[in-house]
């Protein structure tokens, strides 16, 4: 199971890659510019959400003990996850405590970030992505590349290659019939599922309610079929109150998908969320999930990273992302606010992700709710080189970059390096060994320095 | 802002979501809508959400002339693991003026999710301009489902291709009255 991530485990970025997503993001940005556009007061809301989100957070600890409150007053089973290990315990407890053998799953970024679906499949539970663009990379045996639109990476050729594969069936190259062959595969799982599991937009402290919000109606089976429902939610995902959450549902779609609204908004309230009621055999479960948002909660610099609210606008602005696609971060959340996040809650292994960026401010002026993406990236980077400056590394790379200053002064020694250097790069996977070459082709020295052949052509010229 | 100018927001959306909107009476464009939904499907069954009150007579002829056989939906686990149904019927409690969505409070939601096709029954008084007023109506305790359906269900997953009727109704029309 994978509970580390590393970057750049990947292979290179392709030309095909950069097509799909140019065209995917083109449309969507189309979309959103028709909405917006009729819409003059966005940027009234973007400041009134923000307004919200910031406030929220910094009384974040009393908004969630209001939340709790009411939850528990109703007789809710919360549970608190410090750790990914915990919410990942947490699931498990409960699908063992009701027999649970099959599981439903909407998409939850949440639920990416501490590793879900690997614990569960490797404890016995089969867990079934249900968004379509989950179950194809889920199928693919891929992660996400974009937070709402899992398989963005994928053409409609691919897509319909794997299903062919997987349903052991020729599936034409469209999009209506790959989608006909989901929903028919994933309703009988809907039906047939012990246990569904979802994510959650907002939680709103005043009344204990959860908002739910998505396009294709699976999130709403998860959450009503099944007789147990577990939800997981981030601590910083409160609304104080239901007039705060109209706003950032509004913002939400506007500037996720550039829709007024999801197709499907669900709000669910206690004490029989979804009329779960225990003394019929239906099961609520809300896990919330710390994981490290605590430590970026006591960081007024870092605070502002968590008003996220994942709609994934920054990822279709950044030019990085767009080049690079959502697996080069290896991380469950990748793009702009994946280089932010992500070394806030869990440092080891992706402190360098802050460097994914030209700092070029496109992220902060889509975000809906005004985060400064490129303030906060600089305090990442920051904080990776006052670690940086603390490690027995950085003597040793700065015994070597003193070298290579060094012999770059005396041409005659450069030239020697070079004609050392070039046959060991011609051994095969040399590049790999060195560990540079993994997601790049290391240049191999020219044969002639250009002092040498501008020389050598002046003198042929001659 | 006056029912009118709330109305024509409404249906200005409504417009935009490929939502039918048909006058409250036994018309020959509902007919022809429901005649389509029996043919795009070959299924029989309507579901009738039963928290629907006082169901129009002109929509039970309406949905017999079709071929439509009613039903109420049953428990979930009671429910057949592929069930075909053609189309659900239900009464929306509210409507959206600025997003043209209909929010259900009463309706078993498995009415509005499940079918290929949704008729929503709707009083043109009860729209209202945004979540907030929306919100502002519900009263305490709040409902254990409060369930909003902005058009039919869909994904841009593929090449951000729009592909409807993903999980839930690929058809909706709304039957407005009042």
């Amino acid at each position: 199971m994978r509970t580390r991530f590393s970057l750049l485990d990947t292979p290179s970025p392709n030309l095909q890659l950069e097509a799909n997503l140019d065209n995917a993001i083109a449309h969507y940005f189309q979309k959103r510019a028709l909405t917006l556009a009729e819409i003059p007061e966005y940027q009234d809301l973007v400041q009134r959400a923000r307004k919200i989100r910031l406030d929220t957070l910094n009384g974040l600890p009393s908004h969630l003990k209001r939340f709790r409150g009411v939850l528990e007053g109703a007789g809710v089973r919360v549970i608190e996850a410090k750790s990914a290990e915990e919410a990942r315990r947490a699931v498990f407890d409960i699908a063992k405590r009701h027999d649970v053998k099959r599981a439903v799953k909407s998409k939850s970024m949440l639920s990416e970030e501490v590793c879900l679906n690997e614990f569960l499949e490797e404890s016995g539970i089969e867990v079934v992505e249900t968004d379509l663009g989950e179950l194809i990379v889920q199928l693919a045996k891929e992660k996400p590349s974009h937070i709402l639109t899992p398989c963005i990476h994928k053409s409609q050729r691919e897509i319909a290659e794997l299903f062919s594969r997987v349903f052991q069936r020729d599936v034409p190259d469209e999009e209506s019939a790959i989608a006909e062959l989901a929903r028919v595969f994933l309703r009988e799982k809907f039906f047939s599922a012990d246990m569904g599991i979802t994510g959650v937009n907002f939680g709103v402290a005043e009344t204990g309610t959860l908002a739910f919000v998505e396009n294709e109606g699976n999130l709403r089976y998860c959450a009503l079929l099944p007789r147990v429902h577990v939800a997981l939610m981030g601590i910083e995902r409160i609304a104080p109150d239901m007039e705060s959450l109209g706003t950032l549902l509004t913002v939400l779609t506007l500037a996720g998908t550039g829709q007024r609204a999801g197709a499907y908004t669900t709000l669910l309230s206690p004490p029989e969320f979804g009329r779960k009621a225990p003394e019929q055999d239906r099961f609520f479960y809300l896990i919330l999930v710390d994981n490290g948002r605590s430590g970026l909660l006591s960081d007024p610099k870092r605070r502002e990273t968590l008003a996220c609210i994942r709609c994934g606008a920054c990822l279709n602005a950044c030019v990085v992302y767009r080049h690079i696609g959502g697996h080069a971060y290896q991380a469950p959340y990748m793009g702009p606010i994946g280089a932010i996040l992500m070394p806030g809650i869990h440092p080891k292994g992706t402190e360098r992700l802050g460097f994914f960026s030209t700092l070029c401010g496109a992220c902060r002026e889509i975000c809906p709710v005004g985060i400064d993406i490129p303030g906060q990236l600089l305090a990442v980077r920051e904080q990776f080189f006052h670690h940086a400056a603390r490690s027995p590394a950085k003597g040793v790379r700065y015994l070597a970059f003193l070298l290579a200053s060094h012999i770059g002064r005396h041409p005659r020694v450069v030239s020697l390096a070079r004609r050392l250097v070039r046959p060991m790069l011609a051994i095969p996977y040399i590049e790999h060994v060195l560990g540079w070459g993994k997601a790049r082709d290391l240049p191999v020295p020219a044969s002639r320095s250009f002092q040498e052949r501008f020389w050598g052509d002046h003198t042929d010229a001659a | 802002m006056t029912t009118q100018t709330l109305l024509e927001q409404f249906l200005k959306q409504a417009e935009r979501l490929d939502v039918a909107v048909f006058p409250h009476g036994p018309t020959p464009a509902l007919k022809e809508w429901l005649d389509k939904i029996r043919t795009a499907t070959g299924f029989q069954e309507a579901w009738v959400d039963p928290a629907m009150e006082n169901s129009p007579p002109f929509l039970e002829e309406a949905l017999s002339e079709s071929g439509f056989q009613s039903a109420f939906p049953l428990e979930p686990r009671e429910i057949d693991s592929s069930p075909n149904v053609a189309l659900g019927v239900a009464r929306a409690d509210f409507g959206l003026a600025y997003s043209g969505s209909l929010a259900f409070i009463k309706t078993n939601p498995l009415v509005t999710l499940v079918p290929a096709g949704l008729l929503v029954v709707l009083d043109a008084k009860k729209i209202l301009p945004a979540y907030k007023e929306l919100f502002l109506e519900l009263t305490s305790p709040l409902p254990a489902i409060l369930s909003l359906v902005t058009g039919p269900s869909q994904t841009s997953d593929i090449e951000k291709k729009l592909i409807k009727g993903v999980h839930g109704p690929k058809w909706v029309a709304i039957l407005l009255h009042g």
